[in-house]
């Protein structure tokens, strides 16, 4: 024994042996900690997480088999050296039985690969039924979105709806690029002279109900895997201090995200050093890129991927629309008005009043004039007595104000002022603006409302909340048995539309009969989703908040 | 003065061994496949140190994001000549020495069959080098990447003159290695030594029959689309076969090219499988396992090898069905390169185990290899790869088959035949320390570029997401030291020139094909007398039990 520590080659050979195995193993394995390597990235689409799985069940097998033959390796070299007592082996030629053995073996593991790997391009690529297409336009350097539906718009940006099943038509215009959005799992190339196609579902801000439901039997079915083992990720977490500590968050409802505001490069003359143009829309950006060599700017073939609820993009469709030309009071007269007051203005007596020679339209009674606007027969000029011009009138008014936004507001406005012989004067958006603060109503400024800040919200819904507190407690803590807690109630948590539901038309199980008086029926979509974000912050729950634009979209889903 | 070299390095003549002009006229003239081969073996290391200086560049850009070093324009270059300096005059020309070397030796012919053609097809590349590269000295170096896709490549988006140079330099390497695989496979299949049928051929000499075949029926398809590209630049306006506003479609070139490309990827991979099949049972004192199936795997790899050329284009917009089957051939390739795998891990298992450089080498090659081809399969899947394309994976994954594998075996076998060729040992220590310093940061650099392209970082970016500076870093400091260690080759080669070490023979003690019968180096023409071959089953070696009685 004494003899072989000694043998300078032995030191050699185990020498080497050791540093063989820390070359091969610990290398990746260094790679392997780093926080955020090694995961596939495209989780954030209905095909993308089917690839994720595939990736993952993949490297899985082909681990297995690395370590298989590297073991065998280490141990055929440390087992084999040559020594004294082994300088000559016995020879042999092959054994066909284990060469059979190894062929089949290979061949059943590939055979297991082709068939989980058919399951998903069938799944990933066969298109369900296509919601909206889209035409992405490639060229050097840069990408050009078109919307056939509508009126083939054009964008510098792939905006989509979310939860949709958007139809990328790729083209070129001049070489051959590639379209790439890692996070969806969109990649095609843009060929001149053909069309291809590729579609994708992306998850955008998450806030629906079915789509919850649906990502819950997901999770169960087929969980997402990571390809570290637990040991990695425990030591990965001590470097991530609690910043991304899971606090029960499901990963199902996030807040909405945006790309970062600085440090990105979004093509040379894009660099973003301001906010990101899509900040006022609830959506969540993913970026894009090109894959294909295309010349010197190949690298800087940057997009954006904007996913969006469907009534913000649908807002964004409408601003898209009306950028550039001001808002046209005619035209918005004709589209929202006309039906009722008439194209001429003189009304439909005796359900809806004219519009000529009333006070509303006198030179002093513009804010007057500007709040029937925003909140139609709730205004204060129209409490009480209805009587125009002789005669009363018994018709109801929508309210506009978040229909509408101010610069469309005041165009409407003035084209009733000015036209058909009435003299009242122009307004100016801001004055529509000042009108809707005075009357508690949230800003919609032109091109989309900004967020309403959480302080806003929360405080709104304090006081919404105090029909509440009486059944369900101030601190979400009911008192009274058979009436759940509100705080870590799981449907507060995750469900928005299930609380919109219960609020606005009430609970009316068997289980839960009549248990809960439909108390919001009344509310407008401001105090319905400062509710909604009072409960869902108060009281020990952690959650985003809830903007007006998603509980009316969410509150017209329910009512359809 | 007197020049004084043994065996096929001496001079032949008076006036050869009086003047260096002459002497070095008489290799340049030579028709001895040994010196050719040698000639060979020196130009690809030349064009070996030019594609690292290349790649050098590229990663020293890529360390940090942002661009620092260079123009967008001059690093569009880089990772097509680094690709083609890697690929067309390394590695392809660099197994042509190794066989010129080894061929006729280990078939027991005293040369190959064509000399003159041997030394024409020599010297085609470096003039073909020569024009490949000049775009960096005339206006610029073409800019589309070695894949060359019009209709970036045609005169509208890549009017360089390096260009017009660089597509015929493609075309000249296409006939250089045509006229080599006809030399290889004439001396091959008629100058065969007594005894040795083709199912006795050594390893080695069937992987170069293997790789001599796929260069004769894919490189006509290389050279094609290479000139139709060319006629497309030289005469704009006139032919449109890869230009949709003429009716052409570039969706064509990549068939073609592809067609050649991927069977070039066994081409760059054969002949090294071969000198790992003759340098591990010479080390391991055991034949080689399952020497048959060994044979008909690398046939199997070779015809699998055209039929998987759409594998390249998944994202182009092939039918769904198409590439369903495109991907269940290019599974099967993954059958007979794992029987290889095993075959030589049961080669090893049991024999006595000497950890000689050439022998490293080769282990090193099997254990990283693998890697290579594991990464292949998880690239095989459609889905999977179509995520994959164009990104860092991709990049990891050819490196790893290329500079784990192909430059590994040819790191072996350059340790493995110098003493045969030059007659002195390469030095022990001085090459165990390259070995590691190669295998350890080749790991390094080439391992966390699996990890950028899962995170969807593309290649052939100048600059990119400050997201990827992290792994970015490590990649490029990797491939700076693994730069760094191939100087200690160098060095080792000075070193053990300087210090004669003299060997005989057989100076492995275990070869035992033809060349280890033979003087180190061989003679002019090589055999004294006409060899004759024992057959294989009976082939034991000198050590063994039977060999001694």
């Amino acid at each position: 024994m004494n003899n072989l520590l000694e043998n300078k080659k032995f030191r050699w050979l185990v020498g080497s042996s050791v540093l063989m195995t820390l070359a091969l193993l610990f290398v990746p394995g260094i790679a392997n900690a780093i926080p955020g390597s090694g995961d596939f990235i495209s989780t954030e689409s209905t095909s993308g997480r089917a690839i994720t799985d595939l990736y993952d069940e993949l490297v899985l097998i082909c681990w297995g088999i690395l370590i298989l033959v590297e073991v065998l390796l280490v141990v055929a070299i440390l087992k084999f050296r040559r020594t004294k007592d082994n300088q000559n082996p016995v020879q042999n030629h092959g054994n066909l039985v284990m060469e059979i053995g190894w062929t089949l073996a290979v061949v059943v593991v590939q055979i297991y690969i082709a068939w989980i790997v058919l399951d998903v391009m069938d799944e990933t690529e066969i298109m369900p039924e296509t919601q909206i297409t889209v035409e992405a336009i490639a060229y050097q350097w840069g990408w050009q979105f078109k919307y056939p539906e509508y009126d083939n718009m054009i964008t510098d940006d792939l905006v989509i709806p979310a939860h949709k099943n958007v139809k990328l038509e790729v083209t070129s215009k001049d070489v051959i690029h590639s379209i790439f959005i890692p996070a969806l799992g969109v990649k095609i190339d843009a060929v001149p002279g053909r069309y291809n196609y590729w579609w994708f579902n992306a998850d955008g801000p998450v806030n629906q109900v079915e789509y919850d439901a649906q990502k819950r039997e997901q999770v169960v079915k087929a969980p997402l895997r990571t390809t570290r083992p637990e040991i990695v990720s425990t030591v990965k977490n001590m470097f991530k201090e609690t910043a991304e500590k899971n606090d029960g968050v499901s990963g199902l409802e996030r807040q909405v995200k945006y790309l970062p505001k600085t440090g990105l490069k979004l093509g040379e003359d894009r660099v973003l050093s301001t906010s990101s143009p899509y900040e006022k829309y609830s959506a969540v950006e993913y970026i894009g890129m090109c894959t294909e060599i295309c010349g010197a700017g190949h690298s800087r073939m940057y997009f954006r991927t904007v996913a969006m609820t469907e009534t913000d993009f649908n807002q964004w469709v409408f601003d898209q629309k009306n950028q550039g030309g001001a808002a046209d009071g005619k035209v918005i007269y004709e589209a929202k008005c006309a039906s009722c007051h008439g194209a001429d203005g003189a009304g439909t007596p005796p359900t809806f009043p004219p519009l000529i020679g009333t006070k509303w339209m006198e030179k002093a009674n513009a804010d007057m004039h500007i709040e029937v606007v925003l909140v139609g027969s709730n205004a204060t000029s129209l409490k009480g007595s209805t009587n125009i011009l002789g005669q009363d009138y018994n018709g109801v008014m929508a309210a506009w104000n978040d229909a509408l936004n101010d610069e469309e507001i005041a165009a409407v406005v003035n084209h009733e002022r000015t036209s058909w012989g009435n003299e009242g004067g122009e307004v100016t958006p801001k004055d529509v603006a000042i009108k809707r603060d005075a009357l508690g109503l949230p800003p919609f400024p032109a091109g989309g409302a900004a967020p309403i800040p959480d302080a806003k919200l929360m405080a709104n819904g304090r006081d919404q909340y105090s029909a509440c507190s009486s059944c369900h407690g101030v601190a979400g803590v009911s008192s009274i048995p058979g009436v759940p807690n509100l705080k870590a109630n799981p449907t507060v948590l995750t469900d928005t539309k299930k609380v919109i539901s219960i609020v606005t038309q009430g609970l009316d199980t068997p289980r839960h009969k009549g248990s809960c008086p439909p108390m919001a029926t009344s509310s407008d979509s401001y105090n319905l989703s400062s509710l909604l974000t009072y409960i869902r912050k108060s009281f020990g729950n952690k959650r985003s908040s809830v903007q007006p634009s998603e509980a009316r979209r969410l509150r017209n889903e329910l009512e359809k | 003065m007197t020049i004084n070299a043994p065996g096929y390095l001496s001079p032949l003549t008076k006036e050869q061994s009086e003047s260096w002009f002459r002497y070095l006229m008489s290799w340049f003239y030579s028709g001895d496949a040994k010196r050719i081969g040698i000639m060979y073996i020196i130009f690809s290391a030349f064009a070996g140190f030019i594609g690292m200086a290349l790649s050098i560049m590229i990663r020293a850009e890529l360390a940090t994001p942002g661009l620092d070093l260079m123009s967008e324009e001059f690093y569009m270059t880089l990772p097509g000549m680094h690709a083609s300096a890697m690929i067309f005059f390394f590695v392809i020309p660099c197994y042509a020495g190794f066989a010129n070397l080894i061929l006729p030796l280990q078939v027991g012919a005293p040369d190959m069959a064509f000399p003159k053609l041997n030394l024409t097809a020599f010297w085609i590349l470096p003039f073909a080098g020569i024009l490949a590269f000049s775009g960096y000295f005339l206006s610029n170096a073409p800019q589309f990447g070695w894949t060359g896709y019009p209709p970036l490549s045609n005169s509208v988006y890549s009017p360089q003159l390096g260009a017009d140079l660089w597509l015929l330099a493609i075309a000249l390497v296409g006939t250089s290695s045509t006229m080599g695989s006809v030399n290889f496979l004439a001396t091959a299949f008629n100058m065969r030594c007594k005894g040795m049928k083709i199912f006795q051929l050594p390893l080695f000499t069937w992987s170069i029959i293997v790789m001599s075949f796929l260069v004769l029926v894919s490189t006509p398809v290389l050279t094609s689309a290479v000139l139709m590209v060319s006629l497309e630049r030289l005469f704009p306006a006139t032919f449109y076969f890869f230009s949709p506003q003429g009716g052409g479609d570039p969706i064509l070139y990549q068939h073609l090219f592809w067609f050649y490309s991927h069977p070039a990827v066994y081409i760059m991979i054969l002949p090294g499988f071969g000198l790992v099949n003759e340098i591990i049972p010479v080390f391991s004192r055991k034949p080689i396992f399952g020497y048959k199936v060994m044979v008909y795997s690398m046939l199997a790899i070779s015809i699998l090898g055209f039929v998987v050329w759409a594998h390249h284009m998944f994202t182009v917009g092939i039918g769904l069905n198409a590439r369903k089957i495109f991907m269940f051939l290019t599974m099967l390739i993954a059958i007979p390169t794992g029987i290889k795998i095993f075959s030589w891990l049961a080669t090893i298992w049991g024999g006595s185990l000497s950890f000689k450089t050439p022998f490293l080498f080769s282990l090193g090659f099997i254990a990283m290899f693998t890697i290579g081809g594991l990464s292949g399969v998880v690239l095989a899947a459609t889905p999977v790869d179509i995520q994959l394309h164009d990104t860092y994976y991709v990049v990891g994954h050819i490196h790893y088959v290329l500079v784990a594998g192909s430059v590994m075996t040819i790191f072996a076998g350059v340790y493995y035949y110098f003493p045969k060729a030059f007659g002195m040992m390469l030095n022990e220590r001085l090459g165990q320390i390259h070995f590691w310093g190669t295998t350890i940061f080749i790991n390094v650099t080439f391992f966390v570029q699996h990890y950028l392209g899962v995170k969807g970082m593309p290649r052939r970016y100048a600059d990119y997401d400050p997201e990827f500076a992290f792994l970015n870093a490590v990649s490029s400091y990797g491939s700076f030291f693994l730069a760094a260690f191939q100087i200690v080759f160098f060095v080792n080669i000075f070193y053990s020139m300087k210090n004669e070490k003299r060997v005989g023979k057989n100076p492995w003690v275990d070869g035992n094909t033809l060349e280890w019968t033979v003087d180190s180096p061989p003679d002019h023409h090589q055999f004294h007398e006409p060899p004759v071959w024992t057959p294989i089953e009976r082939h034991h070696g000198p050590h063994s039990p039977s060999a001694a009685e």
